[in-house]
């Protein structure tokens, strides 16, 4: 019997660990899983009436994007300072989105904060207000370009 | 539960081959995965990517399907270079030739990481009805034969002038060495270093119709003694002999009527006009019978190869000159626009743009303007080579005075030059005591190592991952001060300063005094 559960150990183990090696690994990570291929972001995107989110929550619009994103972060400027939020669709590859969403003023995040925005809380970010937006499919400005203030 | 003796060998052998099945499908999942970043990135092309390029890839990805190529053609070939594509034509399969009309060339360089020469081009050859892809190698020069007199016909030196043209766009190679004298002029000349120019593609005659260069071509001979060859009669003090010889152009569709140019036949070939290699064009010709006269591209070429003026890509201290000559153009424009900045707290920032005035080429610094108290946005143009910011501080007892690069800074210059397509060589800020500069050694290099770096290839979430390695780097050096902190910053997302990985090297001179060295990890 003590053979028996040392096989049945033994087998446990493989299993999580030939599992664990490949969750590791960045080689792991699925390029073409769901959140990573985008096939109707931009038009769901550009369908939504984008300037009336201006002077909004973030969350407003949040709340309204595709929830199909693979990547939601802060736009960094300086050390320790952001110009605004942004969500993605996609990782790689010829059919890639984003939305960055400027904030001019913050009220809820205090800067600066000189720690990686990995840390910044996002759950604040949401209830700043929204100063301008600007759309990017395959890293090709679509929406909100050209204007010298948002860069 | 108790089992027998067979019956628990017949068990714990299960257990084990079940357990090497699962290992092996693992590995093989990660070998899988390892395929797919190749051909991710193989198949990645600029936001600027032509429509006509697009539809090639598109058609080379469902090639690559069915037949699975793409990893053993960047194994001996490398990488596309997607925004160093040619086009021969019009691009839209229209007649404009004089001759054989309706046809389009398309010519698409391949390239390793870590290489410094062009090792091959995809021709794709559109026609009306058809479009025919065959794989081009400089080795196999020869083939299309020394002749000059129809121009019609694709000949040696037409290849040799494709290759120069993608080493000039990729390396910015401008001189080679040339062996094989058949190529221009014959005759006896010794190896010689030989100048291609390439004229600006805005001065083209009648580009919106074709895409054409005049090219040129210069040898320089210089003779030790009297043993100038007959031809070269300039040669009359040989002991002083430096002699020049020119030979000049249309390339790449021709001049004037248009019947000049590329028409991808090399000598004995069967194909009748085409390189008929449609089929398995991605296979390796040297693992097979080539056929139809094509000459198997599998030795090394030695007939000509381009000099790598590493001495001025590579040699530090010339840097260092160039910097500190290109930084004085400005004169005193950035210490008083830093005082100004200082002022309002209100970045400024320029660009140093190259002026051409008759044969006379100057670099300018133009556009001066303000951004605000963290970030500005140069005006940049196709003739913009390097930026210029502020990193003021506000105060004396302000913690970021003589903030060297931060991670949005170094995003800025890889999206100015790598994806907006401008030609930045250098970013510069002024510090308070300090002016630092990134100067950019290898755009390929600079593209792959951030694009890997940050792990996407979404724009704002490189500027993040960038942000927050630099931010890791810092918080590592708990002794430093906020200078010395953001150094450490920039040398990590520069490889430590490894251009042969980062493709950038970032330098720091005093600014009392200026003199440019490298930053030392």
């Amino acid at each position: 019997m003590n053979n028996d559960k040392t096989w049945k150990l033994f087998f446990i183990v493989i299993l999580c660990g030939s599992t664990l090696f490949c969750v590791k690994g960045q080689a792991c990570e699925p390029f073409n899983s769901p959140n990573n291929v985008d096939t109707s972001a931009v038009p769901q995107i550009l369908a939504l009436p984008l300037s009336s989110y201006i002077g909004k929550p973030v969350d407003s619009l949040f709340l309204q994007l595709p929830s199909n994103y693979s990547y939601r972060g802060f736009m960094p400027v300086s050390i320790g300072y952001a110009k605004g939020v942004y969500q993605a669709y996609g990782n790689y590859g010829s059919n890639i989105s984003h939305v960055e969403i400027f904030i001019d003023n913050f009220q809820y995040l205090s800067f600066p904060n000189r720690t990686p925005t990995t840390t910044w809380s996002m759950t604040l970010a949401k209830l700043e207000t929204i100063s301008f937006i600007k759309v990017y499919s395959n890293n090709v400005c679509i929406y909100g370009c050209n204007n010298p203030n948002y860069y | 539960m108790l089992y027998s003796s067979k019956s628990r060998f017949v068990y714990f052998t299960s257990l084990i081959l079940f357990s090497i099945t699962l290992v092996f499908f693992n590995c093989r999942r990660h070998e899988d995965i390892q395929f797919d970043k190749v051909t991710h990135r193989f198949f990645y092309l600029p936001s600027n990517t032509s429509n006509i390029v697009k539809n090639i890839a598109q058609s080379i990805y469902v090639q690559n399907q069915q037949n699975s190529f793409v990893r053993d053609l960047v194994r001996r070939v490398g990488y596309p270079v997607w925004n160093k594509v040619i086009i021969n034509g019009s691009g839209s399969n229209s007649s404009y030739r004089n001759t054989g009309g309706g046809v389009d060339f398309i010519f698409i360089p391949f390239t390793n990481d870590n290489g410094t020469m062009v090792n091959s081009a995809l021709v794709v050859e559109m026609t009306a009805s058809d479009t025919l892809y065959s794989m081009l190698y400089p080795q196999e020069f020869p083939n299309f034969g020394f002749s000059y007199v129809d121009t019609s016909k694709t000949s040696a030196r037409d290849v040799f002038l494709l290759f120069a043209r993608f080493q000039n766009l990729i390396y910015g190679t401008k001189e080679y060495w040339i062996k094989d004298n058949r190529l221009f002029g014959g005759g006896s000349r010794p190896p010689s270093k030989a100048n291609v120019q390439f004229n600006d593609p805005t001065n083209c005659i009648n580009c919106s119709v074709f895409q054409m260069e005049w090219w040129e071509i210069c040898f320089t001979y210089s003779g030790s003694n009297c043993n100038c060859p007959a031809e070269w009669d300039q040669c009359d003090l040989c002991s002083i002999c430096a002699v020049t010889q020119c030979w000049s152009g249309w390339t790449f569709g021709g001049g004037g009527g248009g019947d000049d140019g590329w028409g991808y036949e090399p000598e004995g070939s069967t194909g009748g006009g085409g390189s008929g290699q449609t089929s398995n064009w991605w296979s390796d010709p040297c693992e097979e019978d080539a056929g139809g006269g094509r000459v198997e591209p599998c030795g090394t070429l030695s007939e000509w190869s381009p000099i790598l003026d590493t001495s001025d890509v590579l040699n530090d201290s010339i840097i260092g000159q160039r910097l500190k000559r290109l930084y004085q153009k400005a004169g005193g424009m950035p210490d008083s626009l830093f005082q100004a900045a200082l002022q309002d707290d209100t970045e400024r920032t320029f660009t140093f743009v190259t002026s051409i005035s008759g044969s006379i080429s100057d670099t300018v610094p133009m556009w001066a303007k303000s951004g605000t108290s963290l970030s500005s946005s140069p005006t940049l143009t196709a003739n913009s080579i390097a930026i210029w910011h502020t990193h003021q501080d506000d105060g004396p007892t302000d913690p970021y005075k003589n903030q060297s690069f931060d991670g949005p800074d170094h995003f800025k210059l890889f999206k100015n030059r790598i994806i907006d397509g401008y030609p930045i060589q250098v970013s510069f800020i002024t510090t308070r005591d300090y002016v630092y500069a990134v100067i950019i050694t290898n755009p390929i290099k600079f593209q792959s190592y951030i694009t890997t770096l940050a792990g996407t290839n979404i724009l704002t979430r490189i500027e993040e991952k960038l942000n927050n390695a630099h931010i890791d780097a810092m918080d590592l050096c708990t002794a430093c001060s906020f200078q010395a902190k953001t150094e450490k910053g920039i040398l990590a997302i520069t490889a430590n300063n490894n251009s042969e990985i980062s493709g950038v090297k970032v330098f720091r001179s005093p600014r009392n005094n200026l003199n440019f060295t490298l930053l030392s990890p």
